[in-house]
């Protein structure tokens, strides 16, 4: 199965080269089995979510929707610093939506819009050209298959919200005549943003890949997942008006989250403090209705459990009898 | 490569029944693989599907055993990595280049980032596509998406890969191509390949053997070349006067199919080509082509005998 060519460069008879054509070569490496499938399937869900080894339109999207985060968060953090500066902590607190708590109020409608955009890429294209089924021959099952995407995806989200956080974090920091007396009084905000992101993009993520996963054409998702965060938001805020009905409200995805943010950051009263201190005009969607959290912790991490893995269990089931 | 002993079989089923509901897709198939190419035949619905299906391990047998390379591959979901399958249906993202695609591919099947990667640019390089390798799918021919399929097949160089219908869709130059790397994949490169496909002619200049499923049971199984020996009729074929031919040799007592390509001319007698020569003599018709009829694997499914009372679609 070799055979070899031999060919003269120019006019030195020495500078004659010899190509080899080898022939097929078994293959006599390493397989690293179902480790190194789901990685593969984690590393290229990542790529695709932020468009990276693509070309620019495949890039506009994500990288719009972190920049606008990061831009939004910069501003925070470099008002928060001039507050600081010029009107010490009490001037600081007193510009609207420069916390840690109130940016998440903010930036879950910016969050939920990126994953409609984004998570799509992840399992719809797969499935609509009929790609998924290479994967389902190889050695990775169908759950493997989901759970990297899956994990994939919450990867990209959790450093989507967590990185505006370090940009305010760093703002409000820098900002501070004395940084370390800062970081020394508010430390506990950091493992707050940092629970509170994980948590938002966990129940997101869920959301968004059940979304993803059930509709075949990325542009049905996205319109799937808009209207599952809108639609449950706007039935169920009449409801939240009368304390007796206000159950109705761990129906609508937008409450849940803006809830549970409340409660990481100790809310109940931190959100009605700062609530009262800012201007309608600027209220983050969370506040604008203004009611402090009236549920129980439990009934709270119940629901908030139920949106995040009934999705992942409905959606594991369904890849489950997928075959090619 | 892992055989069942007794047989040197690569891949068995051993009365596999599979029931979808009230249907049932296969019933008590026996079937073993060996090395080499073999040919799945079959019509829609003949089980084509279902048995590679359950040999990849996608779905269960409702009963009986499946042994892939030694293992049972509903249990073992790795025995896919020594396991390569090409789909008949459309299965490459467009925006993506091929070299990209067959590495991740590779990855997937287990091989390490580096070696996926020189694999994807080898594989490629085998099944003609080395030059075009860094342009998004999307833009490529059928016949070049078709060998985009078959190189992620390979890219992670199984033992055995299975082949559905490689060839569909493309025009007969693409098609001789696509045989003619599938004769490769094992001829040169030492890779098991079962090929399911519904067309004779692809199956017969392709494969050394073959298995005819018929409404999910096994209507035959053997070599290709017991199926296409010579039979003991002569084809003829000539240029005017076939009838005065014809009735030539029925005046010295031959038997005679005619055809719509030429005549058909059934005897063992050792004369029997005297008796042709005489008649053509005779009826002064110009000799066009005279050979031994091979039976063609059309016949399998029509039923047509060894007289072959149709020659002319199929004289050699």
């Amino acid at each position: 199965m070799s055979d070899a060519t031999t060919g003269k460069a120019g006019g030195d008879p020495k500078a004659g080269g010899v190509v080899f054509d080898i022939g097929y070569q078994r293959y006599g490496g390493p397989r690293e089995g179902r480790r190194r499938a789901r990685l593969a399937v984690y590393k290229d869900g990542f790529r695709k979510v932020l468009g990276l080894g693509r070309g620019a339109r495949a890039k506009l999207l994500p990288w719009a929707c972190i920049l606008l985060m990061v831009g939004i968060s910069t501003v925070l953090a470099s008002m928060a610093g001039f507050g600081q500066r010029t009107l010490g902590d009490v001037g600081a607190e007193m510009v609207p939506g420069t916390s840690h708590y109130f940016f998440y109020s903010i930036s879950i409608t910016i969050l939920f819009v990126f994953a409609a955009l984004m998570a799509p890429r992840l399992l719809c294209p797969d499935r609509r050209n009929g790609t998924l089924h290479l994967y389902l021959v190889r050695p990775l099952t169908a759950t493997d298959y989901v759970q990297a995407r899956w994990a994939a995806f919450l990867t990209v989200m959790v450093s989507v919200a967590w990185l505006p956080q370090f940009v305010l974090l760093a703002g409000r920091v820098l900002g501070h005549p004395e940084p370390l007396a800062y970081l020394d009084t508010n430390w506990t905000d950091i493992p707050k943003f940092l629970l509170a992101g994980a948590a938002v993009a966990a129940m997101v993520t869920a959301v968004s890949m059940l979304a993803s996963g059930l509709a075949t054409r990325r542009g049905y998702a996205s319109v799937l997942l808009i209207a599952l965060f809108v639609v449950p938001n706007a039935v169920t805020a009449p409801f939240a008006l009368n304390p007796q009905l206000q159950w109705v409200s761990m129906f609508s995805l937008g409450d849940v989250l803006g809830e549970t943010n409340k409660l990481i950051f100790n809310g109940t009263q931190q959100a009605a403090e700062a609530g009262a201190q800012v201007e309608p005009a600027f209220r983050g969607p969370d506040d604008m209705d203004s009611v402090p959290t009236q549920f129980s912790p439990r009934i709270l991490l119940a629901a908030y459990l139920g949106w995040l893995m009934a999705p992942g269990a409905i959606l594991w089931m369904y890849y489950r009898r997928l075959t090619p | 490569m892992t055989t069942t002993p007794e047989t040197g079989a690569l891949m068995t089923l051993g009365k596999v029944t599979k029931r979808y509901a009230a249907t049932v897709a296969l019933h008590e198939v026996d079937l073993s693989f060996t090395e080499g190419i073999t040919g799945l035949l079959g019509e829609n619905g003949a089980g084509k599907s279902t048995t590679i299906k359950i040999l990849l391990g996608l779905i269960p047998p409702t009963s009986g055993s499946v042994r892939v390379l030694g293992e049972d591959v509903t249990r073992n979901p790795l025995v896919r990595s020594r396991l390569g399958y090409m789909p008949e249906h459309d299965c490459l993202p467009s925006e993506a280049p091929a070299a990209e695609f067959l590495c991740h591919m590779a990855e997937v099947s287990g091989l390490p980032a580096a070696r996926a990667r020189m694999r994807a640019a080898d594989t490629l390089r085998h099944v003609g596509l080395f030059e075009s390798r860094h342009r998004p799918m999307g833009t490529y021919s059928t016949g070049m998406k078709q060998r985009v399929k078959l190189a992620q097949a390979l890219v992670h160089d199984p033992d055995i890969v299975l082949l559905d219908e490689p060839a569909a869709g493309l025009d007969p130059a693409g098609r001789d191509d696509m045989l003619g790397l599938v004769r490769k994949t094992y001829r040169e490169f030492g890779i098991t390949v079962v090929f399911s496909s519904h067309l004779m002619s692809d199956v017969e200049r392709t494969c050394d053997r073959i298995t005819v499923l018929q409404g999910g049971r096994v209507a035959r199984s053997g070599e290709v070349a017991e199926y296409t020996a010579e039979t003991r009729t002569l084809f003829v074929e000539v240029d005017g006067n076939r009838e005065r031919f014809v009735s030539a040799l029925k005046a010295r007592g031959v038997a005679v199919g005619v055809g719509k390509g030429g005549v058909a001319v059934k005897g063992s007698d050792e004369n029997l080509f005297d008796l042709v020569r005489d008649a053509l003599v005779e009826a002064e018709a110009p000799l066009r082509r005279m050979a031994p009829r091979r039976r063609e694997l059309a016949e399998l499914f029509t039923g047509v005998g060894e007289d072959g009372a149709e020659p002319g679609q199929g004289g050699r």
